[in-house]
């Protein structure tokens, strides 16, 4: 049995979380190293017609529990099932996206093993003497090495840093399984509404191409960047003053404490570029940054710079960039 | 060392735990270094300061035990706690100073800790101290890694709430939280005694209500600073010095840090004079169009 077990996050009951394909990627390249297997383990309400599409992706099972205990998303439902399986299996690794969900469920469960946690893991070095994990410190300063002393380690991976797993054949068998009760705190706490944010734009941690922008485009963030990221494809992104002054929604907000992104390219507008934000972008491949201010700490980190003001600056990069494809 | 709890006629007295911890300046931490061997990080010139999301913390917990227009009276009491060494004094007295009525410093050295023994320590002394909430940072800026509060959930038994945006007391007892998740805005509704860990936007004008503060009350953004009376003040609340094992054997270390490194940085760029000149570097250079 897999000594490396992956969980799947669900996204409303409807479809698989594109992040939990990149955890898959880091958990095959991990098991390569091993010499072992992975398996899979979905968990949900209502997500039998799920089970088919993760069977292509290589693992030796693919563990279903389906039950309405998941219908309200909360880690107090979900430690109890995930024990089992782990108890199940003899699991000793194991993998999970950091999505806010994972951010949330998988400490609580490395509490409820008394295990170690390696947050937000960007790599593992297997080497003779064990396992090095690799995982960034100090808003991305300092990368540390560390090493698991339990004998089941959960990790998080920063899943912007790996490639979506693809299909690979393969035919994982399926595994059913009877869902735990949930948690005795979870009678004590209970989901009472959800607003989803209407975004049409592709999700921050998956896309190619994000534009983001900062304090300086105030009530205009959407008119000015709406076109720039459109013209793109691009995911719309923000600096946490932009979200705190309320002209950006805050699941935009990249960095330290938002959300690290690694696109091909990232576009910082308006933005000064501090270490809580850097950390959340500088694994992008290329940066752009439109600026006023030749000496803000983004040029540093950008690639190309634009100086001048960004309200006339990016409608023309828009008339610019769509001339661009017209013509190739 | 444990304080009764006081039952003031039906007015339920809520105890609060807001855990602090000391963290190298954050908007220095690209000055940080490794040393030769890689085997430290060399922080020893850099300021230290609370946490942000923890001094986010204790704000919450003020509001949440006072009427915002008389932040003065206290309905609660808020204990904060330290793990660290005597450096930690400083900022403990300053949470005194802000409005915190008891502090604890449980003497250590940072090297003895990890995730489960900070949490262990926690939940012992919240036990202890029958506290009614913890209410906590979401991530210590040093060591990035969200996890002690949820540690901390699983060891007591109790229901967490992360990554908290908003807090309001529907009673003493049961607090209406919303959460910012990937996506949109959670709201959930949590009986006490539970783990809160709060998020940035905690600090908002109308983020945190208690069942005193009427509903059109906005605070002043971010967190409070205390006045000169209130810090001569603080000198005589209690600040107790616990060693790191009074709560039991300490648990087996979950991990152990073995080398540091540098990331590599990347050479630095250029400025570019005009769109038209961008649009054709980035599809004939950089080939990113
Ligand atoms: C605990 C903690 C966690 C944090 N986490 C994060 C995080 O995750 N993500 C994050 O982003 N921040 C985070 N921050 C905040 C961070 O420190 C900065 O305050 C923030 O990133 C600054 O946002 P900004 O660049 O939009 O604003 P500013 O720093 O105000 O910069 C605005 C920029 O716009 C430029 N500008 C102004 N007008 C124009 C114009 N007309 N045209 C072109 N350019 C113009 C200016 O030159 C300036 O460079 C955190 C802070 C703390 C304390
Ligand atoms: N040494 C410590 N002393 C007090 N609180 C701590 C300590 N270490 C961590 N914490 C608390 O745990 C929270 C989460 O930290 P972490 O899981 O390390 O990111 C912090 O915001 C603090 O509230």
């Amino acid at each position: 049995m897999s000594k490396v077990i992956v969980f799947l996050e669900v996204k409303d009951s409807e479809a698989l979380r594109p992040a939990s394909l990149h955890a898959i990627t880091f958990a095959r390249s991990l098991s390569q190293s091993l010499g072992q297997s992975y398996s899979l383990v979905l968990m949900g309400s209502d997500i039998s017609h799920l089970a088919e599409t993760v069977r292509g992706y290589g693992a030796e099972q693919v563990y279903v529990i389906d039950s309405p205990v998941f219908s309200e998303p909360l880690a107090e439902n979900f430690v109890p099932s995930l024990c089992r399986v782990i108890e199940h299996t003899h699991a000793s690794f194991i993998i999970g996206a950091a999505t806010a969900a994972g951010k949330d469920l998988l400490p609580r469960l490395a509490g409820t093993l008394a295990s170690a946690f390696i947050s937000d893991c960007v790599g593992a070095e297997v080497g003779a003497n064990g396992i090095l994990w690799k995982r960034p410190l100090c808003a991305g300063n300092v990368i540390a090495f560390c090493e698991s002393c339990t004998d089941c380690t959960v990790v998080s991976v920063r899943h912007a840093e790996f490639e979506a797993a693809c299909t690979n054949g393969g035919f994982s068998p399926i595994v059913l399984f009877d869902a735990a009760p949930a948690e005795a705190a979870a009678q004590r706490i209970q989901l009472f509404g959800y607003d989803k944010l209407d975004n049409p734009r592709p999700e921050l941690t998956e896309a190619r191409v994000v534009v983001s922008g900062g304090r300086a485009l105030a009530g205009r963030f959407f008119e000015i960047l709406g076109p720039l990221a459109d013209t793109l494809g691009a995911a719309l992104g923000a600096t946490r003053a932009a979200c705190d002054g309320g002209f950006a929604p805050g699941d935009f907000q990249v960095g330290q404490t938002g959300k690290v992104v690694a696109p091909d390219l990232y576009v910082a507008v308006g933005i000064s570029g501090a270490i809580q934000h850097v950390a959340g972008m500088k694994g992008a491949r290329v940066v752009v940054a439109i600026n006023s201010d030749p000496n803000a700490p983004i040029v540093s980190v950008a690639d190309y710079t634009l100086v001048g003001d960004l309200f006339e600056l990016v409608p023309e990069l828009v008339g610019e960039l769509k001339r661009h494809t017209k013509n190739s | 060392m444990s304080f009764r709890r006081a039952q003031v006629q039906d007015a339920i007295f809520v105890r609060i735990l807001v855990p602090l911890k000391l963290v190298p300046d954050p908007d220095n931490a690209n000055k940080i270094r490794v040393s030769d061997d890689n085997q430290r990080l060399d922080i020893c010139s850099m300021e230290q300061k609370a946490n942000p999301f923890d001094e986010y913390a204790l704000e919450a917990a003020l509001r949440l035990t006072e009427d915002g227009r008389a932040p003065r009276a206290r309905q609660g009491e808020i204990v904060v706690v330290s793990l660290g060494s005597s450096e930690t004094e400083v900022m403990l007295r300053a949470g005194l100073a802000t409005g915190a009525d008891r502090a604890f410093r449980i003497a250590t050295s940072d090297d003895a800790l990890d995730a489960g023994r900070v949490a262990h320590v926690l939940s012992r002394l919240a036990a202890q101290e029958s506290c009614d909430l913890v209410l906590m940072g979401k991530q210590s800026v040093d060591g990035d890694s969200n996890e002690v509060g949820q540690r901390i959930a699983a060891m007591l038994g109790w229901p967490q709430v992360t990554f908290a945006s908003k807090i309001l007391a529907h009673s003493e007892s049961r607090l209406e939280v919303e959460r910012e998740i990937d996506g949109g805005i959670q709201r959930v509704l949590v009986a006490l005694p539970a783990v809160i860990t709060v998020d940035l936007r905690i600090v908002a004008p109308d983020a945190v209500r208690s069942k005193l503060t009427s509903e059109d009350f906005q605070y002043a953004p971010g967190v409070r600073f205390a006045p000169l009376p209130a810090i001569m003040q603080a000198r005589r609340k209690q600040l107790s010095i616990v060693e790191l094992d009074a709560f039991g054997p300490l648990p087996k270390r979950t991990m152990r840090y073995m080398r540091y490194e540098l990331p590599t940085s990347k050479a630095g760029g250029r400025v570019v004079s005009t769109p038209s000149e961008l649009v054709r570097l980035l599809a004939s250079e950089a080939k990113v169009l």
